[in-house]
């Protein structure tokens, strides 16, 4: 990355694009650096690390703008900068060249509401019903809470997601699916958001279904 | 490489002058300086036959694969993108016996929704493919998708001609006629829908194989 010195249009030091350009016996010098043609194990790894979380984060970025958007976080950084760092490396499970992604550790959003208590989920024929414990007495728990719910399919990469559910005293809510043939791997999160869209609980991975109909 | 932008004094001109070549691309003539000689080695003919095999089979449906992987800020055109895609993923067998995966055969890449569990029957003179709303999705959003479809005959190695029908994702199936020469043929068949404006596409998906019985 380049540091700007003397103001604008002033010295870049570092490196743009193919060209480097540093201090010599207190000189600027530009100089080409040409392409890199060889990566080492460890950097391989990180540019894997990056493709995984990509394509994790890709279909879910409506629910990670909602769970991370007043997280605090470094001036500049998006919702998604957010889930990025959190998820990279945290989320990311094995040893170059066997990395996968630990669906239990993902985390899609962050904030100060209780996490919802005793969750649990359950598929019966095509429903998938998620349930947790009111917990109204709980501090900075609002009964006006909601539950912000996800069924990520990491076989195909799509995902069915409530962002605006039931409320907290209801202790269910339902994802209808459509009639899938085949066998699919499903991963589940819960979170609550506060009525104003303010606050977020912390995301918690309720666990993996397989729906498996033959 | 310099891109012609007017026509010069001596107008348009193609072909190798001295040490430069004058061709026309995208509707553009470029001079590029002529091409060094290259001695093919041996392994380059592998990648070739890879190569034929899936820019054949592919410019077949061009005119889905530009809206399928079109990519406003793409460097590379929308067919070079299928192509490359394909050539990684849908290819099986040992060299030299190449041979193309249908199954894994991709059309579109994209963020919108897919037609979930799809289903492909043979009717009468043709067949019928069907797809399902979960009531998560967004109707309002995604109602008016277009859908577009992709029939190959694996027995004759044609495709059946598309028509430019297009059929609306709310209308959760759609039945086509196909011509009657293609009856009792195997049938590889993919969809994928685009937003109205083609610009939003979801992942094309296999729907499977069917024949389509002889009368």
């Amino acid at each position: 990355m380049g540091t700007l010195k003397g103001g604008l249009m002033g010295t870049y030091i570092g490196k743009m694009g193919d060209y480097v350009s540093y201090y010599l016996n207190g000189k600027v010098v530009v100089r080409y650096i040409g392409k890199v043609d060889h990566w080492t194990d460890r950097q391989l790894a990180v540019q894997m690390r990056m493709a995984l979380v990509s394509l994790l984060l890709k279909p879910v970025r409506d629910f990670v703008n909602t769970g991370f958007r007043y997280t605090p976080k470094p001036a500049g950084w998006t919702a998604n900068s957010m889930a990025v760092s959190l998820n990279n490396p945290g989320a990311v499970a094995g040893v170059y060249p066997d990395l996968a992604i630990d669906f239990g550790k993902v985390i899609l959003s962050r904030g100060d509401i209780p996490v919802p208590k005793k969750p649990r989920v359950s598929l019966t024929d095509n429903t998938i019903k998620f349930s947790w414990e009111a917990d109204l007495e709980a501090e900075k728990a609002d009964e006006n809470d909601q539950v912000m719910c996800l069924a990520y399919f990491p076989g195909s990469s799509q995902v069915f997601m409530i962002l605006s559910g039931n409320k907290r005293g209801v202790e269910e809510q339902v994802i209808a699916l459509p009639s899938f043939a085949e066998r699919m791997v499903i991963e589940t999160y819960l979170c609550f958001i506060s009525d104003d869209r303010m606050r977020v609980s912390d995301s918690v991975y309720t666990g993996q279904l397989i729906w498996d109909k033959n | 490489m310099g891109i012609i932008l007017k026509k010069g004094v001596i107008g348009t001109v193609t072909g190798k002058v001295g040490d430069v070549v004058v061709t026309t691309h995208r509707g553009k003539s470029v001079v590029k300086s002529t091409p060094a000689l290259k001695r093919k080695k041996k392994s380059a003919k592998v990648q070739d036959s890879r190569m034929s095999l899936v820019s054949h089979f592919l410019s077949l449906f061009t005119e889905a694969i530009r809206i399928g992987f079109y990519r406003r800020a793409a460097k590379i055109a929308p067919f070079q993108m299928a192509v490359s895609y394909n050539i990684r993923h849908a290819i099986t067998g040992g060299s030299p016996d190449f041979s193309i995966d249908y199954s894994k055969v991709v059309f579109s890449q994209g963020v919108r929704e897919m037609g979930w569990a799809g289903t492909l029957t043979a009717v009468g003179k043709g067949f019928r493919i069907g797809w399902e709303i979960p009531p998560v999705s967004k109707l309002k959003v995604i109602g008016k998708d277009k859908g577009h479809l992709m029939i190959y005959n694996s027995t004759k190695t044609r495709p059946v001609e598309s028509r430019k029908v297009y059929f609306e994702r709310a209308s959760l199936t759609y039945a086509t006629a196909i011509p009657p020469s293609f009856c009792g043929d195997e049938l590889h068949v993919w969809m994928f829908f685009s937003s109205p404006d083609g610009k939003i596409v979801s992942n094309s998906q296999y729907m499977g194989t069917v024949t389509v019985p002889a009368q």
